[in-house]
């Protein structure tokens, strides 16, 4: 009679996992298939018209939606009850720091704004030589860190006389100090852990970029 | 105030509050403008930013630390967190719960630092982005030398992490613990 119930235990167990492996394969078909079209036909989602922009501009993100979709939905049909546990982890998180996205977020918008672009060309401009690499790291931090909003301006600065060197050094910096990085930084770790990744990301940035310049390397 | 309980957020809240105040002072148009652009990143990024941080608060849950940890000890675990960093979602809100659940596990700061560093500078997972305004040869130079930089910077660290003489503490008569 034990053994009976060991082995109904055991095949209820196999069972499970097994319905847990068909789930699991059915989503990763799933977000592969999805992810596949929201990059390459129907990348920028065009199809969904003037509410795409809610959607942001970066395939790379509306693919992470598809993952995070699929995600979910494997653990609904797999542990309600770490599904119900995440989801009340991230909305916590998310009402704990939804004003300092704003905030954060309004800061970018601001500080673009303060730098002149002229100036910013004549500082990133091949007679500049090496300050051009200091000054590219420097304005590169505080702009945002999507490569879709970012990218564009960095190519319309090197277009407009700004050197190899100091678009490289740009796009090295990019994003470092923005300001969601940082509220993501305070939000997940604290001040001290926010302010060494600043000193060490900044200097491996300048270490990046100071090494292509003294490579010769010049497209 | 719960929304405010750490001084760090809402020293951000006082910091674009004093830029606009300044901004509309000196320079209204540019207020304006500013207003705008942060307004039109919001329509951009809110979205993707809340679905991240659904993802991320709930991906720590799942991944199992104690066996993921083992990659990131011992010699190679710079290399390790290099890579791994490297090919994280350049997200913060996707990539951070993760590697904050390594730090939990017990990953020490040096190998935390690098993954945070290679999350934000190397960022592969841009390469579309890139591909699409710059070309190859910029993205393959990018990725190459930010790497590299990574390795520098994280060993760097590393080192010094371990190889700096620790400050010597010593508790006194009273109770009170004094530096040496």
């Amino acid at each position: 009679m034990i053994t009976n119930k060991t082995d109904s235990a055991s095949n209820n167990n196999l069972a499970g996992k097994r319905r847990k492996h068909i789930i699991g394969f059915i989503c990763v078909l799933g977000t592969l298939l999805l992810s596949w079209l929201v990059l390459f036909p129907y990348r920028g989602l065009k199809f969904l018209g003037s509410y795409r922009i809610y959607l942001g501009k970066n395939p790379a993100i509306h693919a992470l939606i598809v993952v995070a979709v699929f995600y979910y939905l494997y653990l609904i049909l797999t542990s309600r009850e770490q599904a119900t546990k995440s989801a009340d982890i991230s909305w916590r998180t998310i009402k704990g720091s939804f004003l300092n996205i704003i905030g954060a977020l309004l800061i970018a918008g601001a500080a673009l704004e303060l730098i002149p672009t002229s100036y910013l060309t004549a500082l990133l401009g091949e007679q500049a030589g090496i300050r051009a690499v200091f000054a590219g790291v420097s304005i590169g931090t505080v702009m945002p860190a999507c490569p879709f909003i970012t990218y564009p301006v960095i190519a319309a600065f090197y277009g407009g006389g700004a050197g190899f060197a100091g678009t490289m050094a740009m796009l090295f910096g990019s994003g470092l100090a923005f300001a969601c990085t940082i509220s993501a930084d305070i939000i997940h770790f604290d001040s001290k852990i926010m302010s060494l990744r600043l000193v060490l990301s900044f200097l491996a940035a300048l270490v990046a970029a100071l090494l292509l310049y003294f490579s010769g390397i010049n497209l | 105030m719960k929304l405010l309980k750490k001084w760090e957020q809402s020293f951000m809240l006082f910091i674009a509050a004093g830029l606009y105040l300044f901004l509309l002072v000196f320079y209204p148009a540019r207020a304006h403008a500013a207003l705008e652009r942060s307004f039109h990143e919001m329509e951009n990024l809110l979205l993707p930013i809340t679905l991240a941080m659904f993802f991320g608060g709930s991906i720590n849950l799942v991944i199992k630390n104690n066996v993921s940890c083992k990659f990131f000890q011992g010699k190679r675990s710079i290399l390790s967190a290099g890579i791994t960093g490297s090919i994280f979602p350049p997200c913060p809100f996707i990539s951070y719960p993760l590697i904050k659940g390594f730090h939990n596990g017990g990953v020490k700061l040096p190998v935390i630092m690098t993954m945070i560093i290679a999350t934000t500078l190397v960022e592969i997972t841009q390469v579309f982005a890139g591909l699409a305004v710059f070309g190859t040869k910029i993205v393959a130079l990018r990725i190459g030398f930010a790497f590299t930089a990574t390795m520098i910077v994280g060993f760097m660290f590393n080192f010094l992490y371990y190889r700096l003489p620790a400050r010597k503490v010593t508790v006194s008569s009273n109770g009170s613990a004094e530096d040496q």
